[in-house]
């Protein structure tokens, strides 16, 4: 989570679409000193053909790629390669633009030419969170994967809003702890109103999602009267 | 690293594609079932087609202005429509002022007055029904006996005619009525009463307004049933022969359906042709009062 | 008729008349422990023919407050609301038994007129239903028909649209179909409507219940404002909406009843709005309000 680029280990290989001075500004060992390798390709196709050749690559695409549909080459990278997209924004770039790329799945953007430094910043935007630390929960039967936002009960999966994710998160960790409504409260966001209400509405939630998941179960979370919840597993 | 590709890989592949080549409709129990229904589609249609055909094409010899114009003679050469046309015009003219006015009235009040649950609206409701379902030369005996009742004398009047033609459309207007009143949302009524408004004031600025494209419909419809009856008008006596235009509500008359029976019945051919001309012209009036209604309708009515 | 209507005007409260208006809640935010009741229930119980559908109610609404009524679904809120102001006489069987009092008076006695009941106590539906007629003549609709005195008519309008905030939207097209406004719009419009005759209590029955998010806060936010004038009463199914808008909250559930297995409803709970939600003091109202009715 907190990688730094002194922690950095090894050698990230990014292929770059374009000429090599208008996508990075400094020298090569610059690059290589914060743990990249560029290589550019004058083509769509050549860097197509470069990541074949090393699956590990990572792509920088500059937004104004000439010989081919911008969305279609990242469409392709994704589908055939796996690899993580960079997109390299030039001036006069419309922020639509950049919105649809998201769309597309590109993890992460940065301005061109670039420097060694936001280059890293951005290869480390694109990292998946299986590379970084993970937490993971498990009491009884129910499991919360903090960095793949994720709750199973029973083998079943949870689908819950990140609000709501918040709160179990901190019921957990409270468990086997009575949290008194009180205490729930700070947990419902900044808002200052109505806090009482949106602590019992995510519970409600909570429960909702619960049974939905997985009907056969009475869901976890326990009334304690007059004093708050708990999690009972 | 991978998860970028991992939605595609994860795609939602539906277990029978959309193009699975067996059409619903194509099998053996639907498609004997829609040919069933094209064919009592076109045996309905021909039988209608033959008919319209036929009596254009036997009275197309008459369709002149004597048509309208003279009235009948011992003469197919001389005779002609004019009293018959004159008198459903006032038959239909005085049923339709003797009717709709009741008719909606009777409606409002079962629709929006009476207490659905006493029996004895429910039983009147249900009569309303019945009636509509009364073979119509009842309703001309009915008229006779009230009629005789009353001490009339000479049966065959206008108001005579008119009567019966009434009490046959009157359950039919009514039943018309009450489905364009139950047409208009309960959420409209209750905004008016909400509002302070009494249930007169309601049904009178809300409901009916919003009511009347159906009730129009409906009336006009009951009305164009009414002109091709000739049953209980011969019950009452009306008059087979008549050389003089109807002058009011308690003058004699003839209509064109009764024109047309006894034209029919003559024996030279002319006359055949004649009654023809005048079904013709009958059906060209009833398929205006039809297409009325339905323009009516479309036109005005309320999508809510 | 409206002649006869207006004798028992008098024989409720001065409408017009400043004792209503001038009590006002001294300013948002200060709420009496107990309501100063404009409209109270005392031992309700309506009945659908022989079904008991809601019993024994005892609840105080609050002068120029707002109060939410929540509960489970078919526990008989709205059929409560509707008996406020007699909307359940049009439902044929509809009866009720024991006494609601608006500023004193029980509305359903035997001298009472429900035309002017609901003059006075108006309602907002749950789905907007604006007449089929041009926006000005919706509003216009109620002060004809109760036979108001009204000075400038085109005034009246401006003041009703302009307090459902919805004049300058539709300023410029008062002659047009209320059908061409939006969901939100309309409901607005409905609200405006009913202001229009100038009722001491509005109800209003789930009256977001078919808008979006955007059109619900709009809703929202003129209760608050019109809480300054009139009292209002809200059913709703939202918990954040009551917890939002009203001063009280009271809670309703159903229970089957032993004898004949029809499902009664009961206020379970009722008081400020803060207090339900943070120390319901019934389990039954800490289990719903988190969840665990289904
Ligand atoms: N017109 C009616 N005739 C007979 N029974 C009715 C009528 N209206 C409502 N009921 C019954 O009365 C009970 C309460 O209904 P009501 O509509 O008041 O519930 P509610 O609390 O408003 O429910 P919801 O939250 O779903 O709107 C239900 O059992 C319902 O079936
Ligand atoms: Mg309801």
């Amino acid at each position: 989570m907190n990688l730094t680029h002194s922690t950095m280990r090894g050698s990230v290989k990014i292929v770059a679409v374009g000429n090599l001075d208008l996508i990075a500004r400094g020298r090569p060992a610059e690059f290589r000193h914060r743990g990249l390798t560029l290589a550019t390709r004058p083509t769509a196709m050549a860097a197509l053909l470069e990541v074949g050749r090393d699956p590990d690559s990572i792509v920088l695409v500059p937004t104004n790629l000439n010989d081919m549909p911008l969305t279609e080459f990242v469409d392709i990278l994704h589908s055939l390669a796996h690899v993580p997209v960079i997109a390299g924004i030039v001036p006069g770039c419309s922020a639509q633009a950049v919105s649809e790329l998201f769309d597309h799945g590109i993890s992460s953007t940065v301005a061109l030419p670039t420097s060694p430094g936001r280059l890293a910043d951005a290869v480390r935007a694109s990292r998946t969170p299986e590379q970084t630390e993970e937490l993971v929960i498990e009491v009884g039967n129910l499991t919360l994967d903090d960095a793949r936002h994720r709750v199973t009960w029973f083998e079943k999966e949870v689908t819950l809003a990140p609000k709501n994710f918040e709160i179990l998160r901190f019921m957990l960790v409270a468990h086997p702890r009575v949290i008194p409504l009180q205490e729930l409260m700070k947990h419902v966001g900044d808002n200052p109103q109505n806090r009482a209400v949106r602590a019992r509405v995510a519970i409600g939630r909570l429960r909702a999602a619960f049974s939905d998941a997985e009907p056969r179960h009475d869901t976890p979370i326990e009334t304690v009267h007059r004093i708050g919840y708990r999690l009972r597993l | 690293m991978r998860t970028l590709g991992g939605t595609i890989d994860g795609a939602i592949r539906p277990e029978r594609p959309l193009a699975s080549g067996t059409n619903g409709e194509r099998r053996p129990a639907p498609l004997t079932f829609l040919v069933l229904l094209w064919l009592s589609l076109v045996v309905a249609f021909g039988v209608l087609v033959t008919l319209i055909v036929t009596i254009i094409i036997d009275g197309q010899g008459q369709f002149t202005g004597r048509l309208l114009s003279e009235y009948p003679a011992s003469s197919p050469d001389r005779a002609g429509a004019r009293p018959a046309i004159l008198g459903s015009a006032w038959v239909i003219a005085t049923t339709a002022i003797m009717t709709i006015p009741l008719g909606i009235a009777a409606a409002v009040h079962l629709e929006e007055f009476a207490d659905k649950r006493n029996w004895f609206n429910r039983m009147i409701e249900l009569n309303v029904q019945n009636l509509a379902a009364v073979p119509s030369i009842v309703y001309g005996l009915l008229a006779l006996a009230f009629l005789s009742l009353l001490g009339v004398r000479d049966k065959n009047i206008v108001i005579g005619g008119a009567l019966a033609l009434s009490l046959l459309i009157l359950p039919v207007i009514i039943i018309a009525t009450r489905e364009a009143l139950r047409a208009v949302p309960t959420e409209i009524r209750e905004g008016s009463l909400a509002l302070g408004a009494t249930q007169w004031q309601t049904t009178w600025r809300q409901t009916l307004p919003s009511a009347v494209p159906g009730i129009a419909t409906g009336s006009i419809l009951a009305l164009s049933r009414a002109l091709g009856e000739a049953a209980p008008l011969l019950v009452l006596g009306a008059l087979v022969f008549v050389s003089f235009d109807p002058s009011g509500i308690l003058s004699g008359y003839t209509t064109l359906p009764i024109q047309i029976f006894n034209w029919t019945g003559r024996p030279q051919e002319g006359f055949h042709q004649l009654a023809a001309a005048t079904s013709v012209l009958l059906l060209g009036v009833l398929v205006l009062m039809n297409g009325l209604a339905i323009y009516i309708r479309n036109r005005f009515q309320k999508r809510w | 008729m409206i002649d006869r209507a207006g004798e028992k005007i008098e024989s409720i409260v001065p409408h017009e008349g400043p004792g209503v208006r001038i009590n006002a809640r001294p300013a948002d935010g200060f709420l009496p422990d107990e309501p100063r009741g404009i409209l109270q229930c005392e031992n309700v119980d309506v009945y659908y023919g022989s079904f008991r559908a809601v019993t024994g109610v005892d609840l105080k609404f609050g002068l120029h407050e707002i109060t939410a009524l929540i509960g489970p679904s078919g526990c008989g809120k709205s059929t409560l609301l509707r008996s406020l102001n007699r909307m359940n006489d049009l439902v044929d069987g509809a009866r009720v038994e024991g006494r609601v009092l608006f500023d004193g008076e029980d509305i359903y006695g035997s001298k009472v007129d429900a035309i002017e009941v609901r003059r006075r106590i108006g309602m907002v539906f749950q789905k907007p239903n604006p007449f089929p007629k041009s926006i000005y003549d919706n509003i216009a609709y109620g002060p004809r028909v109760t036979g108001m005195r009204v000075d400038s008519m085109d005034d009246l309008v401006e003041e009703a649209l302009t307090k459902a905030a919805l004049w300058g939207e539709v300023k410029d097209k008062l002659k047009q179909s209320a059908y061409s406004l939006s969901g939100g719009q309309q409901q607005r419009l409905c609200i405006a409507r009913t202001i229009a005759v100038k009722p001491d209590v509005i109800l209003m029955d789930e009256p977001c219940s078919a808008l979006d998010p955007i059109a619900t806060v709009r809703i929202e936010d003129l209760m608050h404002e019109l809480r300054r004038e009139y009292t209002i009463v809200i059913v709703t199914h939202n918990m954040q909406q009551a917890a939002r808008v009203a001063d009280r909250t009271a809670f309703f559930t159903a229970f089957a009843d032993e004898g004949t297995g029809d499902r009664t409803g009961v206020l379970v709970e009722f008081g400020k709005t803060t207090q339900i939600f943070e120390h319901p003091t019934d389990q039954r109202t800490e289990d719903y309000i988190s969840g665990r009715f289904g």
